[in-house]
This record gives structure tokens, sequence and C-alpha cells, in this order.
């Protein structure tokens, strides 16, 4: 769907981002990660042909990017508002045709996402009139009102409150499974894995990882496992644990937990005969590492 | 080219539909008109109001002049210079006091007002009137001049006609139209850059504070959105303008129809009732046709020339001055910031205003050239200069440097704007805003 070769970009002397690479496959929902001022915004800019790269190539659909292929992206930035005077419907229209859409198009898509999202009475409405979580509502409408097949939302989930913010992930969701791509940008790594299949990580300017979660968590697991039984807690463990890393109580489920760090994971079966043998074990798994984390290891080496 | 057409669509549309909009353009010409006479107005207001005066006049020549004088409610008395000071001084005296000596006839001096308050030069001079009027009036009578026949010879008052030669030969000039022309054009060209600068400020301003330009220009290109506002506001002001010129033409016919028949029927009675008159008009066939004498100055200037040359001065400098507010507004995020960069952009206007009065006074000097040809103030200066006969080449140059200049205001402000729609949070400074050009793209 979308393709970055080697961008980069400066304001004078300061380095936005530094020959970025990584491909959103189509389809995807890719998070786009860092934290605030790694250059994200800025990446997204480019996508969006709104400032230019100074080095490298967006291509879309395999095309380099051109202002009509802009046209099918759906862009919410983080820096996001509406004219405060102008009336709800016209002013999406404004928007809608600016896209490229005809009038007619855009006003029966209009009422379409206006019917969805029960907003039908709002069409002569004043923006100024609205709350801050209705404007977001519209906001939403006019990004991917024009069937775009690549959606960029830039921090999607600051401002907005926690009703929006779930039928925004809701729709988000509808809009992937009839085929649009879908990126976020966000500096608030946990809301990624529940949403994303796909990952970039920038950091300071520059990409530190990208690839599918599931195999970038694989590629940051550190053979940790968790242990819960019933009963008294046990004096030794299993040879083969190399480091307890925590020892608790989980009063939910009545059990004992304990972490323990291996040398590899070939070994596990030992481990739990270790503790069937002794107590009663209503649970054992692999400890995943957490985006967020993998992040701040990274950056912190 | 379609996406500008609806930003200059929108831009037009939710303007010209609103109210405030609507009522400016009502009440525009009211203001302005208001504005002018309320000046002049002001300033007879100011003089109004009667003054309380003793005369204390010790030759007694002057009591019933000043009694004549309506402005002022004098009290007659006859008081030593002495007791006019002890009366102030001690019994609290208020009101002016004029003291004329008795040997005034003859030595032409030693008048003198006495108060507390100070009256003004208006009565000053008012005094001072009265009193020479009557010197002279005693001394022609003294050299046995008749009244009537000093009347005369004081009224005798020569119209000098100025006539500018032009290609055609000499023409019909009236230098008062001209300057009226001038000031009232000029003025009207200051107030509409302004204005409709001040209106794509404004927009300007509003998509950067609510945060909506970069949800727009990920549609538009930052220079089409700029550009788009600048056209759109263009488009505003020039149906401000059809409106005004209709209302204007509408007006004056209205007036005029008024006024010819009005003033008419007052010559008509006027010479009816007083033969003397009569008489005195028909040897005077100037004053009957001065009415139509001035009209026909009026159309001598001309009125299509001054017209074309405020059209193109207005979109010369509404083009310059609006780009560079654009700019500005873009680059600031909030009022306060924005007042601060918005004075040293808008002085050159200003400065035009104040040397204005010096280029009417004389519409040749070297500095009036040199500000009706130097882009910044050319529009404003040269407007005012046109009225007056300007020299081609100054005209041609004029408009090419103007033109000159906008482009370059406008490519420059273009940038400035891309760069600071998208920049939010810290105030620029003029030195980032200068680098800001430099970026790619």
């Amino acid at each position: 769907m979308l393709r970055i070769e080697g961008v980069s970009k400066s304001y004078g002397t300061k380095v936005a981002i530094r020959d970025i690479s990584f491909e959103v496959p189509d389809g995807s929902t890719f998070g786009l990660l860092g934290p605030n001022g790694a250059g994200k915004t800025s990446l997204i800019r480019i996508i969006n042909q709104i400032q230019p790269a100074d080095t490298g190539k967006v291509f879309f659909n395999n095309k380099p990017i051109t202002e009509d292929l802009v046209n099918q992206i759906g862009y919410l930035p983080e820096e996001r508002g509406l004219y405060k005077k102008m009336k709800v419907g016209e002013q999406v229209l404004y928007l809608a045709r600016l896209k490229g859409m005809s009038k007619a198009d855009a006003v029966r898509e209009i009422k379409w996402w206006f019917d969805r999202l029960h907003i039908t009475d709002w069409w002569n409405k004043k923006v100024e009139t609205l709350s801050k979580g209705m404007q977001q509502k519209v906001q939403f409408i006019a990004t991917v009102l024009h069937k775009p097949s690549l959606i960029i939302l830039d921090e999607p989930f600051s401002g907005f409150d926690p009703v929006n913010a779930e039928i925004v992930k809701n729709e988000l969701l509808r809009l992937k499974e009839d085929g649009a791509t879908i990126m976020l940008s966000t500096h608030r790594m946990e809301s990624v894995e529940e949403l994303c299949d796909y990952v970039a990580m920038i950091h300071k300017s520059e990409k530190v990882l990208d690839g599918k979660i599931a195999d970038v968590k694989r590629q940051f697991k550190r053979n940790e496992f968790e242990v819960k039984y019933r009963g008294e807690k046990l004096d030794t463990y299993p040879a083969e644990a190399l480091q307890i890393l925590h020892e608790g109580y989980d009063e939910e489920h009545e059990a004992q937990v304990v972490h323990i760090k291996m040398a590899n994971d070939e070994h596990t079966n030992e481990v739990l005969t270790h503790f069937m043998s002794q107590r009663q074990v209503i649970g054992f798994g692999e400890i995943l590492p957490g985006i967020e984390e993998i992040f701040v290891n990274i950056a912190k080496n | 080219m379609n996406k500008i057409n609806l930003i200059i669509g929108r831009e037009y549309m939710t303007k010209i539909k609103s109210r405030t909009f609507i009522l400016l353009t009502i009440l525009g010409p009211i203001l302005y008109l208001l504005l002018i006479f309320g000046s002049v107005f002001i300033a007879k207001l100011a003089n109004k109001g009667d003054v309380d005066l003793v005369l204390v006049d010790k030759s007694g020549l002057f009591a019933d002049d000043f009694k004549k004088e309506s402005k002022f409610i004098t009290q007659i008395q006859n008081l030593d210079p002495e007791e006019i000071e002890r009366a102030y001084m001690e019994e609290g005296w208020e009101s002016t006091t004029v003291y004329i000596p008795a040997n005034i006839a003859e030595t032409k001096k030693g008048v003198e007002i006495y108060y507390k308050e100070n009256p003004g030069m208006s009565v000053v001079d008012k005094v001072k009137n009265i009193v020479n009027n009557k010197l002279r009036d005693v001394a022609m009578l003294n050299e046995g001049i008749d009244k009537a026949v000093a009347q005369s010879i004081q009224s005798i008052d020569v119209e000098v006609e100025t006539k500018p030669i032009s290609e055609e030969g000499a023409k019909q000039g009236n230098v008062k139209i001209a300057a009226g022309l001038a000031f009232g054009s000029a003025f009207l060209l200051y107030f509409f850059i302004f204005i409709y600068g001040s209106m794509v400020l404004r927009g300007v301003q509003e998509e950067k504070t609510s945060r909506i330009s970069e949800v727009i220009i990920s549609s538009v290109k930052p220079f089409e959105l700029m550009m788009g506002k600048i056209i759109g506001n263009a488009l505003l002001g020039f149906t401000q303008f059809a409106f005004w010129i209709i209302l204007a033409t509408a007006g004056s016919m209205v007036v005029g129809a008024i006024f010819a028949d009005s003033t008419q029927g007052m010559l008509q009675e006027m010479t009816q009732n007083n033969p003397q008159m009569q008489a005195g008009m028909a040897s005077n066939p100037m004053a009957q046709d001065s009415i139509s004498a001035l009209m026909q100055a009026g159309a001598d200037f001309n009125v299509f020339e001054t017209i074309f040359y405020f059209i193109i001065f207005f979109l010369g400098g509404y083009l310059l001055y609006s780009s560079l507010f654009a700019a500005v507004a873009a680059a600031v995020d909030g009022q306060q910031d924005l007042q601060q960069f918005m004075l040293p952009i808008s002085l050159p206007l200003i400065l035009g205003i104040i040397v204005m009065p010096s280029v009417i006074e004389n519409p040749n000097n070297p500095l009036a050239v040199f500000f009706s040809i130097f882009p910044l103030t050319s529009p404003i200066v040269m407007m005012a200069r046109i009225p007056f006969e300007v020299v081609w080449w100054q005209k041609l140059l004029s408009v090419v440097l103007l033109i000159a200049t906008f482009i370059g205001s406008v490519y420059v402000s273009g940038k400035i704007y891309r760069v600071g729609l998208l920049s939010y949070g810290a105030k620029p400074s003029w030195k980032q805003m200068f680098k800001w050009l430099t970026y790619k793209g």
C-alpha cells in the first residue's frame, strides 16, 4: 500500500527524520510509534505531500506519490479543528469537495455518516455550538468520508473522550474489514497493541524497528515464564530457573504467582513437572514483552 | 485550479452572508461621510458656544461692532487696566476682558485681552478682525472715501484659474477639487487596503487558532490556500465597490436633482425680491453658472483615469499587504504576538498617510515623487498625486515597481505562510521567519 524509501528531512540545521524506510502492507493496521518529537508528524506530513522530503521517496500502490494520489488518503492531523462559524454540513461538504468529491456524492455520503453516528440533525448547527467531543465526531467523518484507501491518524486518541474513542475504534475496524489500510501514529504505545498488527518505531529521528507486532515481540522475548499454582509458596524452584523475577499472590485466582527466567524455552516441561509434582498448577505461560517495554529497551541502548 | 475555486468560493460566500459584512457594506459609506463631515462638524462645534466678554473701550469706537458679533455676549464697562487686574485678582472675575486704549486710531496698538481661562485662537482672531475692520473704515472715512465705494473696493476677489497643459492643450483645472479628490481617494485606498488586508489576516488567524489549516493543506497546497483567501477577499472588496458606486451614482443623481431644483428656486426668489441683486446677477454671468462651472471642472479631471489607477493601486497595494499580513498571521499563534509583528509591517502605509498633506501641498516635490514610486507607500502617495497630473513615466515606474514587489511579497509570504501554518507554540523571531525562506519546497 505504502512504501517509504530512505526519507530524510531537516529544518535548517535541525534533523527531523533521517533515512527512514519501511512498508505498510495492504489492509494492515500500522502503528507508527515514538516519543513526542521523534519525527512522526514530519514523516506523516511528507506522506501527505504537505511538505517535501529532502531525500527519499514515498510510493503509494507502487507509484511515486502525487497530489492526485493524496486524495485517496484520509488524514486526521494531530492539530485538528474546524471553522467555528460554519455549519456542520457545509463544513464537511467543503472538506469533502477539497478532496475531489462531487457535490452530489459528498452530500449523499455525509447523510449516510450522519445517520450512522446519530447526528442526522446536526447539518445546520454551527460548529461553535458543538462540544469538543461532538466536534471530534465531525472531524472523523470528514477524514473518512471520501472512502480513502489509506487512513492516517496522528495521535488519534489524544483528546478524544472514551465514548468517542470507542466509536472511532469500532468504525476503524469496520473500515479495515472493508479493505482500508490504517496508519496510526502515537506516543502512547499501549494503545497500539490491541489495534495494530504492524509497527514501526522512530526514535531520535531514526527508525529503530519495524515489522509485524507478533514478530517483533517474538524477536525480543527473554524466555520469561509465569507459573500460577495453589497452596503454600514453594521453597525451592527448579534448577532450570536462572532467575526469579517476581513472586506474588493472585487473589482473584487464589494462587501463588512466580515469574522465572530461563536460558531458553527448551525445558519448560521439566520446570512444569517440578511444580506439578508438588502443587496444583492452574496456569503456565510465556511472558512476551510489551511494545512499550521493547521500545524503552531499544531507546536505552 | 478547481480547488482554488472552492477556497475562493468559501471565502466569498461565508463572508458575504455574514451579518458584519452586510452591515459594513451598508454603513460603510455612511461612516465614511460621517468621518469626513464629522471632522468639519466637530471643528465647527468647537468654535461654537458664546463667549462672555467685557469690553473696556476707551476710544468709544467699537461698542456697536462688538455687540453685532453674535459669538460674543458683550458687556461694556469703563475701567482702567489696574482696575481690570484688581477685578480678576480680588473679585474673582471669570469672563474675558478686551481693553482698547483711547488713542487706538492714531497708534494702532495697545489692544489687550485679559483672561483667566484661555479663550482660544478664534476669539483672539475675531477681536483682531473687529478692531482692524473698524479702524480701516475710520481711516477711509477720514480720507474722504465713501463707505459704499470702500466696500466695493474691498470685495474685489479675482478667481485664479489653473490650466494644466497636456497633450490635448490647455484644460480647465481646479487645484481645490484636485486636492479634495487626492485626499479622498488616497484615504479611501488606505482604508480599503487595511480593511480587506485585515480580513485576510483574520481569516488566516482563524484557521491557525482553530487548527484547521493542516486539515485543509492536506488537500490543497498552502500557496493555493493563501491565494484563494486573498482573491476571495478581493472579490468581496469589488462587490462592495460595485455596491457603493451604484449607491453613490444613485445618491448623487437624487441629491443633484433636489439641489438643482432648490438652488434654481432660491436664485429666482432672491432675484425677484431684490432688484439690485438682479442687476448684479445680470452683470456677472460667472456667478450664475458657478455651479455648472464646478461640475465642468469635476468632469475635466479624468474620472476614468482616477478610477483606473484607484483599481490598479488598490489591487497592487492590497496584494502586497494582504500577503504580508497572511504570512505574519500564519507564523504567529495568538493575538498579542500578532500585534507586535503587525506594527512594523503596516508602518509604511501609515507613513504614506502622514506625508500626504505635504504631497498635496506640492505634488511634485522630491519627497512626494520618491514616496509615490517606492512600492510600500506608492499606492497611497501616488493616488494622492494623480489628480494633479503626474508625468507618465512616474506612473509607469510606480505601477511596475508595485507589481514587481507584490509578486516578490506573495512569493516570500507563501513560503513563510507554508512553514508558519504548521508550526505551533513558541513565537518565531524575524530571524527564524527569514530562515523559513530557505526551507526546501
